[in-house]
């Protein structure tokens, strides 16, 4: 364990350590993100011209969820875009090979070598807005924000155990263009509170591409509405998905026959 | 009878390319689920609300699945591949071949918007057909305006690109200022909502700018919610800003291509 926080620590230093070669990047990137954050927050508005609250939701609520979509969005971009999904080209030109051979996990090492700090910005401004945005509906409170941290941290597990399954299918179909983009567009669909959308897209939500988990219900926690149910539920599913991600993983890497060179 | 030949080619070449990346395709088509996402939201504010400026449920159910496929027609990919161009050095063999490198991205970008309209278009008439409060005008007339539009409307999508390529003779930015113009555009283009919701002033700004042109303009064509003078305003302003896009962009890269001093390698 105490080996894996070491390694952990020695890809963080080594994504730190780029991402200073790059400093006009990393601005460029922070203005944009404020643009996209401002952009949610005025489109999100024109909604509000015509009423109070849509689907019970005032405007402060609906930035709550649009702040855990940025926050969620960043960690895919953060930590699943430099990783997992590299996994196509790790198996098409062999690097996969190498990477199997290192004296650790192989699901650790493919999962969490690197690391886009930049994206990092996005997730620290999503929560940012989320938590002030619920302090502005005036519903946060010591037990809330504790309930909303567990709920948010079982929003990234699901994330990354969605991506996890996705992303071990390469091993079989090789190509995985599309997949980066299928997990983007269903992350997409988090923007808006699941209720939002039909009945049935909304169980969808929650149990098939778990999405609900990541931004509705966390945001949820922090409006005061989330019971204790509804917690074990979502860390139910959540670790139901990894589960599911890591077996997919170990079956794709026994039926793997190397490849490229 | 020399540029018959030449895009004969080029197009042969693109539509092949088109063909071959079938897994380009999912994300074309992905891409056309985005405008869903919004007519959700203005579903569940109608169903609280009532009828917004006189729009239905019916209405944005027939707006967005219109948005989804005008927008995929219009929409240009022209930047990025440009940007790659630069950044990997091909551009730098692009520019040695006798035939300016736009003919190339003008094959490239019929084809992109083809091939995956021709899954995206019957798909669109089969969700018309089984949801029966969608509906579009019956006249003919009506319909062949909107396919011009859309006609329009892809060729100044490609020209608006067109012109952020001949900038990047200047600064090898132009994706990041593209995706900002774009992101200001979803305001005025009926993307985040149908025009007629906005407040009267916004509505005649945004009938002036390219952008509603590109995306609201066609389906409400086809919705058949513009009278005469409102049509021929959209055509107007369509032409005119191709007009000047295709000025700007000649001007441009004439000043701009002696410039270039090539990167990668």
């Amino acid at each position: 364990m105490m080996r894996y926080l070491i390694l952990l620590r020695m890809f963080l230093g080594n994504a730190v350590r780029t991402e200073t070669e790059y400093r006009a990047d990393f601005f460029a990137h922070t203005i944009i993100s404020l643009f996209w954050l401002a952009w949610a927050g005025l489109s999100i508005g024109v909604f509000y011209r015509f009423t109070d609250t849509v689907a019970g939701w005032t405007y402060s609520q609906l930035l709550v969820v649009i702040g855990l979509f940025f926050c969620v969005n960043g960690l895919r971009q953060a930590v699943i875009q430099p990783n997992l999904s590299e996994m196509s080209s790790y198996v098409r030109q062999g690097t996969l090979d190498f990477l199997l051979l290192k004296p650790v996990n192989s699901q650790f090492v493919v999962s969490f070598r690197h690391l886009n700090v930049h994206a990092v910005v996005d997730v620290v401004i999503g929560l940012a807005v989320a938590v002030i945005a619920a302090g502005f509906a005036g519903t946060l409170g010591v037990a809330e924000f504790a309930m909303f941290l567990w709920l948010i941290t079982m929003g990234a597990v699901a994330l990354y155990g969605v991506s996890l399954l996705l992303h071990s299918l390469t091993v079989w179909i090789v190509t995985s263009i599309g997949i980066e983009h299928l997990l983007q567009a269903a992350l997409e669909v988090g923007r808006f509170p699941s209720t939002f959308y039909h009945a049935a897209v909304r169980l969808a939500l929650t149990v098939v591409v778990p999405v609900a988990l990541m931004t509705t219900i966390p945001a949820e926690a922090l409006l005061g509405r989330a019971t204790v149910n509804l917690l074990l539920m979502a860390t139910g599913i959540a670790l139901a998905f990894t589960a599911l991600g890591s077996l997919t993983w170990r079956r794709a890497l026994k039926s793997y026959t190397s490849a490229g060179g | 009878m020399r540029s018959v030949t030449l895009y004969r080619g080029l197009l042969r070449a693109s539509f092949a390319g088109a063909l071959v990346y079938r897994g380009q395709l999912v994300i074309f088509l992905v891409g056309a689920l985005f405008p869903l996402i919004m007519m959700s939201a203005w579903l569940s504010l109608i169903g609280d609300a009532g009828l917004v400026s006189g729009w239905s449920k019916a209405d944005t159910v027939s707006y967005y699945i219109g948005v989804a496929v005008v927008n995929h027609f219009t929409y240009s990919l022209l930047v990025e591949h440009w940007e790659d161009e630069v950044r990997t050095g091909s551009l730098n063999v692009q520019l040695m071949r006798p035939v300016h490198p736009i003919h190339r991205h003008v094959a490239e970008h019929i084809a992109e918007r083809a091939v995956p309209g021709a899954v995206l278009v019957p798909v669109a008439i089969l969700f018309s057909w089984l949801i029966p409060a969608v509906d579009y005008t019956n006249s003919a007339g009506l319909w062949a305006l909107t396919v011009l539009a859309v006609v329009l409307g892809s060729v100044l999508g490609f020209l608006i690109g067109a012109v952020f390529t001949a900038l990047s003779f200047w600064t090898t930015r132009v994706g990041h200022i593209d995706m900002l113009v774009w992101g200001m555009g979803t305001f005025v283009s009926g993307w985040i909502a149908p025009i007629a919701l906005f407040p009267p002033a916004i509505r005649d700004v945004a009938t002036l700018l390219p952008f509603h042109a590109m995306l609201g303009f066609p389906v409400e064509l086809a919705m058949g919610k513009l009278d005469g003078s409102q049509i021929m305003t959209g055509f107007g302003v369509a032409l005119s800003w191709i007009a000047v896009c295709g000025l700007l962009y000649a001007l441009l890269w004439r000043i701009g291509a002696p410039k270039y001093e090539a990167l990668g390698g």
